[in-house]
């Protein structure tokens, strides 16, 4: 009875990616038909093929939903992905991209950004992305001087996260006038969604998908612990350090399109994992599509929920990400036998 | 075959272990064996080629393991150290990391390397659970998949840290025997013990660390027989005869207190 508990298998695991595959097109889907302005899958298709510019459903198609969904998309998974790496990378079940500095970096540096380029659109966004990195950089290599241990990477991201932190909140103090575009940028959201903003994230984010796909199977093998993997032949810390840098292009490329959604990045990893496992291979795409679905439909949510008013996304994904983490989390400890699942270290 | 070869080594420059020459020859077990933090574990680090040595050298196969990259020396020297996470992983798959070593990008194993995963399992009568998730093994179970894994790494020589820690009487003898079967296969094993019984009957050689330094290499009735023991680890050595076998056996019981000195 006991060794007759198969893990997931690959059937099952490709129908649950299948599903995940289905609810994101689905989502994604509903989020051009479902706005202030309902849009029937008869008029999309009639717009999207017409040679008409100035039909008014093809130009809220064109210029506002659809950048929104692209940009959801893509924030919601790259943070689901950078999420899946960093709980991978750094063994805890707590690591989300604020852990090693990300949050607190492109906070600093967006408000920078808008301090030092007011006339220009994309100073936040910019900004925003270079902070992600940045942050990530002087986090490995503080903690690289003790040899990239996993604590002393964690101890060190929390440490530059409070210096970040303290400086954002010494540049507020003294100009007062930034403290609603750091609301706004802390909030996070795709209420200035447009397509330049998708198009210029979209490459760092195609680079750290491509990039985390490829190390996928060395990042199972870090699993192992950094003693045993470096028996097995894995360079732990060159490994540590590459993964670390495409977390801060997937984390840098959703917060420059929308601003701070921390929360899916901590709970898109373990509820996939819930789901099909944790092999990396297959808890990346995962991931990708559990986050950006779930990013749509909240933004989908919050833009309809009271409309015309519009609630921060960031808000609706804890209403309806926690009670569904929650029933994950739940439902997998009652089936599993004292929570085995858990015996991640 | 794995040669220390005058080594000292340590952290930040201090030395644990100090001028260590040894031999250990393939197709013999030898166990390490001394007090708590006598360096037992810092000379299988060391001897790992995960911690550089602080002077001399260390040669696996005839060939200084300081110049080879992690790849190459993990297909020479495998390591199981004492202290191990346990991935939500399915056995089989853990096996197959002892793979890594050969497999290139994009690191798909090949069916010579599902073959030769599936014979470490068989080999470690762990065939029956390759698909049971490590966490759901009991930790018999699981030490016989880590040591398919490292039988699956194919390497000549077996570095084991402790291997019976923490298991119960019936599962430390299981152990026991399946180090005789990597012996049998003509691998050079080297294990650090703490259970003087076991490393006494097991061990083809025993190495016996004090303070840093070698004080005693051979069998493990010379060692019992060296008067070594309550000096170097506070027991006393009794001997005994096995009722069923006829052959000496040992037993140890605490030195009287000052006697050690």
């Amino acid at each position: 009875m006991k060794h007759c508990t198969r893990c997931c298998s690959r059937k099952r695991i490709a129908l649950r990616l299948g599903i995940l595959t289905g609810a994101l097109i689905a989502v994604c889907g509903a989020g051009l038909l479902i706005g202030s302005v309902g849009i029937s899958p008869a008029d999309l298709f009639r717009a999207l093929f017409s040679a008409d510019r100035s039909d008014p459903v093809y130009r809220i198609l064109v210029y506002v939903r659809l950048p929104r969904v692209l940009c959801a998309t893509l924030a919601g998974g790259a943070l689901a992905c950078a999420g899946a790496l960093l709980q991978s990378l750094l063994a805890n079940q707590l690591a989300s991209p604020g852990i090693v500095g990300v949050n607190a970096g492109s906070g600093l540096f967006s408000l920078l950004g808008v301090m030092l380029f007011p006339a220009s659109v994309v100073g936040a966004s910019v900004g925003a992305f270079c902070g992600a990195l940045l942050a990530v950089l002087a986090v490995f290599a503080l903690s690289a001087r003790r040899g990239a241990a996993r604590s002393t990477v964690i101890l060190t991201g929390v440490a530059v996260s409070s210096l970040f932190t303290a400086l954002l909140d010494t540049i507020v103090v003294l100009r007062p006038d930034l403290q609603l575009d750091r609301l706004a940028f802390s909030i996070g959201g795709f209420s200035g969604a447009d397509m330049q903003g998708f198009l210029g994230a979209l490459p760092f984010f195609v680079v750290g998908i491509v990039g985390s796909m490829l190390l996928s199977y060395d990042f199972n093998v870090l699993a192992l612990g950094d003693e045993m993997a470096a028996g097995v032949g894995l360079r732990v810390r060159r490994l540590r350090f590459f993964g670390l840098l495409l977390a801060a292009l997937l984390a840098g490329s959703a917060v420059s399109i929308a601003g701070l959604l921390g929360f899916v990045g901590l709970i898109a990893p373990h509820a996939v994992a819930r789901l099909i496992g944790r092999d990396m291979r297959v808890l990346l795409p995962g991931a990708f599509l559990f986050g950006a679905a779930l990013t749509v439909l909240c933004d989908m949510v919050a833009r309809t929920a009271f409309s015309p008013y519009e609630i921060p996304v960031g808000i609706v994904l804890s209403y309806i990400g926690v009670p569904f983490f929650l029933v994950l989390l739940y439902r997998g400890k009652s089936r599993k036998r004292g929570g085995a699942s858990d015996a991640g270290v | 075959m794995l040669e220390f070869d005058a080594v000292c080594a340590g952290y930040a420059g201090m030395p644990v272990v100090r001028d260590v020459t040894l031999t250990c020859m393939p197709g013999t077990v030898t166990g390490i064996i001394g007090k708590n933090g006598c360096g037992k574990s810092t000379l299988l680090r060391t001897a790992s080629g995960q911690l550089r040595p602080l002077s001399g050298r260390i040669l696996a196969e005839g060939e200084p393991i300081a110049g080879l990259s992690p790849r190459i020396l993990a297909r020479r020297i495998a390591l199981l150290p004492q202290v191990r996470n346990v991935p939500v992983i399915t056995a089989g798959a853990l096996v197959m990391h002892g793979r890594f070593p050969y497999l290139s990008f994009p690191r798909i194993p090949t069916d010579r390397d599902r073959q030769i995963v599936r014979d470490a399992l068989r080999t470690m009568g762990a065939e029956a659970f390759s698909d049971t998730e490590l966490p759901r093994l009991s930790g018999g179970e699981r030490q016989r998949v880590y040591l398919a894994m490292l039988l699956a790494q194919q390497s000549p020589v077996l570095l084991l840290d402790e291997p019976a820690t923490y298991l119960d009487l019936a599962h430390q003898f299981e152990v026991l025997d399946l180090l005789k079967t990597l012996r049998q296969a003509g691998k050079t094993v080297v294990v650090v013990m703490h259970d003087l019984a076991h490393a006494v009957s097991l061990c083809d050689r025993l190495v016996l660390l004090h303070e840093g330094a070698v004080v005693f290499t051979g069998s493990g009735e010379e060692l019992c027989e060296s008067g070594l023991l309550p000096a170097a680890m506070g027991v006393e050595p009794h001997r005994a005869r096995d009722a069923r076998s006829g052959q000496p056996v040992y037993y140890f019981t605490p030195c009287a207190r000052g006697a050690e000195q």
